[in-house]
């Protein structure tokens, strides 16, 4: 079965397109481009033509630009946190756009890997996503393997109006930097940069390819997979 | 393709070969949220606890993406995570998945932001508001954030429960039995959903904080 198209995909397909999110250029990024903060997307999703590109003084500004840290904790017998035993399960990256005129929050998330453990280069296969069979989970996060998702989200409200995991493609760590806290996992909030090379394929007309750099302002615990 | 237009595909590709029709899977599904059928959706689920091979029932009917459908199964998994700051902290609902099969789709039914004390254990019922989860009242409200992710052979997308939609109206909620029925709309406002569930969790976690 070909992949499927998503909810608005027949509706938008022959909409006109536009770049979005500051100067779009026409190349795709073919590899990381480099650790000062940027978000570059080109691709297709959803039928629509996608030409991110964030730069300059917009990439540094973290209302503009920057990731979110996921990590999964589990708790000790006496129910407290053993950060010993945790891990980095998600990073997002999150950037307001305007796409056709409206007004979007692209959240980019690779998720289900633990990013923080791999080294600078790292590369790291994304499998479709099955619920069924997370690459990773509370008990275990060592899978070679990723889930890698595209959302748009209603900036006023957060909530999701589009959402679609790729069916492959990859992941190339090119930074993952910052100083854990005493409980040697969590980096604070507003520190750290996350930075790297993705590509994904939806389907046979859905892919992107991207490179980012991003601040990371927030970490988030998520036991619930 | 949607992937619940799959059999429609079929049905009207075939149509080459002279009239030939197949019908929908969906006709051999049982829709158990009603009266009549309540008895047989409970036993369904019950078949689970005997069995120890599923983990409840999961029913509904209406339409996703446009296409028609009539879903009654047993979950093949079904987890929740409670909040709890602290060891010393009250425990309150925030997110609950079931999953399960359709005739041309695994879903994915996700509730979060359900809020409450989890030792209240009283029916509740809770509008659905799309991004509930980021509200500041997050699990202080009477919002939830409802939505399926379906998925077929490497594909899938998010069918978002649209704000005002509907309700989930949870009938009994305790550590080892989640009930409940919900009506809403998924992906969009033509998509409507009518449905119930009865979840056993085989696995339940806690957070510090409200699942993002």
């Amino acid at each position: 079965m070909r992949a499927w198209a998503g909810v608005l995909g027949v509706a938008l397909l022959a909409a006109p397109t536009v770049g979005c999110g500051g100067s779009g250029g026409s190349s795709a990024p073919t590899m990381w481009l480099g650790a000062m903060r940027h978000f570059r997307v080109v691709g297709t999703i959803m039928g629509e033509s996608i030409d991110i590109n964030i730069n300059g003084s917009a990439a540094t500004d973290t209302m503009q630009l920057w990731c979110e840290r996921e990590y999964q904790v589990p708790n000790d017998a006496s129910g407290n946190p053993d950060y010993a035993a945790g891990h980095n399960a998600e990073i997002r990256i999150r950037a307001p756009v305007t796409i056709n005129g409206q007004a979007r929050l692209l959240d980019f998330g690779l998720k289900r890997h633990n990013y923080q453990a791999d080294a600078p280069g790292t590369v790291v296969p994304v499998i479709p996503r099955d619920d069924a069979n997370s690459p990773c989970g509370l008990n275990s996060c060592t899978n070679d393997n990723m889930w890698l998702s595209w959302t748009w989200r209603n900036p006023v409200d957060d909530s999701v109006t589009y959402k679609s995991a790729a069916q492959s493609g990859s992941f190339t760590l090119g930074e993952y930097v910052g100083t854990p806290d005493s409980g040697g996992l969590l980096i604070p909030p507003n520190t750290g940069d996350i930075g790297g090379f993705a590509t994904g394929q939806w389907s046979a007309t859905e892919s992107i390819s991207a490179s980012f750099d991003a601040n990371c302002t927030t970490n988030q615990i998520d036991n619930s997979y | 393709m949607r992937l619940a237009g799959f059999c429609f595909l079929i049905a009207t590709t075939a149509g080459c070969l002279g009239g030939f029709k197949t019908p929908s899977e969906y006709q051999s599904q049982t829709y158990y949220c009603t009266s009549d059928n309540a008895p047989a959706f409970d036993a369904l689920a019950q078949s689970c606890q005997t069995s120890g091979n599923c983990f409840g029932a999961f029913s509904m009917t209406g339409s996703m993406q446009g296409q028609p459908l009539t879903v009654g199964t047993t979950l093949t998994e079904a987890t929740m995570a409670l909040v709890q700051k602290d060891p010393s902290s009250p425990q309150f609902w925030d997110v609950m998945r079931m999953t399960g099969n359709s005739p041309y789709f695994e879903f994915v039914f996700h509730i979060k932001s359900i809020g409450g004390d989890v030792t209240a254990m009283q029916p509740r019922t809770l509008d659905l508001r799309a991004g509930a989860g980021a509200l500041v009242t997050s699990l202080d409200d009477t919002f939830i954030d409802v939505g399926q992710t379906l998925q077929v052979g490497g594909a899938n997308a998010e069918q978002q429960g649209l704000t005002d939609s509907g309700t989930i109206a949870f009938s009994k909620m305790d550590l080892t039995e989640i009930r409940g029925i919900f009506h809403g709309a998924f992906g969009n406002s033509v998509d409507n959903v009518d449905g119930c569930f009865v979840m056993y969790p085989g696995q339940t976690t806690i957070n510090p904080s409200p699942s993002p």
